[in-house]
């Protein structure tokens, strides 16, 4: 990648990703800064054979795998429409940044590919950005849902829908990698002010919560 | 609860405390939730009672609108726009009714939540908030100041309770005919130091009376003590910290002093989480001698053979209430199930069962608050259903908090069945007492 030959936008979308790298690496710092003099994690067990104390690393990995499975985990099992469109919407959003990435990195040259290649992915980013309109109706007519919701819910998720259908479009050759760039940059601009920040802390609340059930022998099952 | 004023300086207060508490936990658990309000479906209270007041995410979404409003940059610039809100007489009248009268802290959302958020630490968080500015229900904070004055919440003496000592062991020894069996009280240098839950002194004697005999079975050298006797932790129910660290360390203090090795706690699901996991984070400190639940005692004397078992003196059909405490946040899963395996003839798990079972319904205080009467008997109907299903005639269960609601669920849904502690099936089924 020769940084002279990056134009504006390009620039501008690399800038956004740092601004959101170090906001979420600033709020997991102040997260983690916050402390209260807490033992947590250092309460104090007997090991017997009764329980699996002490077993936080395998709690981790329980808490990756087995826990969110649609056969253990409730609101997975309870809602398997709603869990597999949401699994598509997020594939989507992570197939999303390596796209980022390649349109940073190797742009235009992408666009060289098979043209059936792109257009497999074009549908592809097209299912997931429907998968996320979806989920936005389903916040806009259930009543339940739209009471707890606030104006960040729709914002973020309408964002999603556009940052999605925008790479799809691209890969149809309907829109112009600037597009994409501008509205990825915009995205990035935004995610540590909304509840798109769940793209770490859902990271770190399974890690914490795995800990704690491992620590205390109730993970992993 | 009723609805109560806020003066500045108690919302002054409360902000300050808010602050305090968020440990890191706190604040990552608080930025994940996407409110995605899948959590309906795993909560007792919101499926006996489908209002969205009543969705876990509801509840949580009562500390972490205050927490985005003072501790993130958009709650602080654009309030409205994310769901911020400031402390406020409303705010906190809000919070209090979701966090004592919605929510029994069971944590079955917790493990079932897209995220993995743990709500009900988030829930904790805003009882933690309440008592602070001295806001919590009238029963559960004189239940504390009980424990604090007395030692425990019963207010019993200590005559009252070494009486009581004095004829569950004579009657003991007259039903069983075995002269060994005593209730030492204060005993100095014994090895266990055995917490009661005041239940079991002043109503019902029999989980304290099987708890000797299995004792006296087993050879154990124990005491209980006449002072700190009490397993029970109002404070933890309160979100009082601070009052439930000096109720923890009465305990460490009683324990020293009786120079005992190790401290074992009677059936009680609170009183474990309180004084196993979260008494060392209280007193910030880790515990000088082991704590042990006597389910997980009774399982070593079973397997060490110090006890004997007969399965056939239990040949009715029994089923297992598991309490949140104990097995959820507690982690002992497996010792009440191998024990049940050697007592009873019959035994059949509920549906669903383990980590996944249902609250019910009379945890996290709500038993004690009167308000709440509805509610709790209403939301039972999940636990009620669940025994049903079952067939079973006999629910065990190790805790006397699950114990009292599982009482009245009996009577309100007519479900026909007794309830029992681990530990008076163990004594029923002991080879070497004669009965």
């Amino acid at each position: 990648m020769n940084l002279n030959s990056l134009n504006t936008i390009t620039l501008f979308s690399i800038f956004s990703l740092c601004w959101c790298l170090i906001a979420l690496a600033v709020q997991v710092y102040l997260s983690k800064k916050r402390r209260s003099g807490s033992y947590r994690y250092q309460e104090y067990s007997i090991k017997n054979d009764s329980a699996k104390y002490d077993s936080a690393f395998k709690a981790i990995i329980y808490n990756f795998t087995k826990a969110m499975s649609p056969f253990y985990k409730e609101s997975a099992k309870l809602y398997p429409v709603k869990f597999f469109i949401g699994l598509v919407m997020h594939l989507g959003i992570f197939c999303s940044f390596i796209y980022f990435f390649l349109l940073i990195i190797i742009s235009p040259s992408i666009l060289i590919l098979p043209l059936q290649l792109l257009h497999f992915f074009g549908f592809f980013f097209l299912l997931t950005s429907m998968a996320a309109v979806v989920l936005l109706i389903n916040r806009v007519t259930n009543i339940e849902l739209k009471e707890i919701s606030n104006f960040d819910d729709y914002f973020s998720i309408t964002m999603m829908i556009c940052f999605l259908a925008s790479i799809s479009l691209n890969l149809f050759g309907v829109v112009s990698n600037n597009v994409v760039l501008a509205i990825t940059s915009f995205v990035f601009l935004y995610v540590p002010f909304g509840k798109l920040r769940h793209v770490v802390f859902f990271f770190l609340v399974r890690v914490d919560f795995a800990k704690k059930m491992g620590h205390r022998g109730v993970y992993p099952l | 609860m009723k609805r109560f004023k806020v003066d500045f300086k108690k919302l002054l207060l409360a902000e300050q405390v808010f602050k305090d508490i968020l440990n890191k936990n706190g604040s990552s658990h608080l930025n994940a939730c996407v409110r995605c309000g899948l959590c309906g479906q795993s909560c007792h209270i919101y499926l006996a009672e489908p209002v969205v007041q009543n969705l876990p995410v509801s509840k949580a979404q009562q500390v972490s609108a205050l927490f985005r409003r003072y501790h993130t940059l958009s709650g602080k610039l654009f309030p409205l726009l994310v769901g911020a809100k400031e402390f406020s007489e409303e705010s906190l009248n809000e919070l209090a009714e979701s966090v004592f009268e919605r929510c029994t802290g069971c944590g079955r959302c917790s493990i079932n939540c897209s995220i993995g958020v743990d709500v009900a630490s988030i829930v904790r968080m805003g009882r933690n908030i309440l008592a602070s500015i001295e806001e919590i229900p009238s029963e559960l904070h004189d239940t504390t100041q009980n424990q604090l004055q007395t030692g425990n919440q019963m207010s019993i003496t200590e005559q009252e309770l070494n009486d009581t000592a004095l004829w569950i062991a004579d009657d003991l020894r007259m039903e069983t005919g075995v002269e060994e069996i005593k209730i030492p009280v204060d005993q100095v240098g014994a090895k266990i130091l055995y917490l009661v839950n005041p239940r079991e002194v002043k109503f019902f004697p029999l989980s304290l009376s099987a708890a000797a005999a299995i004792f006296a079975s087993a050879k154990e050298s124990w005491t209980i003590a006449s002072r700190f006797f009490d397993v029970t932790n109002y404070g933890f129910f309160s979100g009082d910290n601070k009052s439930a660290a000096i109720i923890t360390n009465n305990i460490f203090e009683e324990a020293k002093k009786l120079q005992v090795q190790e401290i074992v706690l009677s059936e009680c699901g609170h009183g474990f989480r309180a004084f196993r996991w979260e008494g060392a984070n209280w007193l910030e400190r880790k515990y000088p001698i082991p704590v042990r639940s006597v389910l997980e005692l009774i399982l070593e004397y079973i397997k060490d053979e110090r006890i004997t078992l007969d399965k056939s003196k239990n040949n009715i059909k029994v089923t297992l209430h598991d309490p949140c405490n104990l097995v959820r946040w507690g982690g002992v899963i497996s010792p009440q199930r191998e024990i049940l395996a050697a007592a009873v003839m019959d035994f059949v798990e509920m549906i669903p069962n383990r980590e996944q079972n249902f609250c019910c319904g009379g945890g996290g205080g709500m038993l004690a608050i009167s308000e709440c009467g509805e509610r709790r008997i209403k939301s039972g109907k999940i636990k009620a259903d669940q025994i049903r299903n079952t067939k079973a005639k006999i629910v065990a269960t190790p805790c006397h908090n699950c114990a009292d609601q599982l009482l009245e669920l009996n009577k309100k849904y007519a479900l026909g069945i007794e309830i029992q502690s681990i530990s008076e099936l163990v004594f029923n089924a002991l080879k070497w007492i004669t009965k």
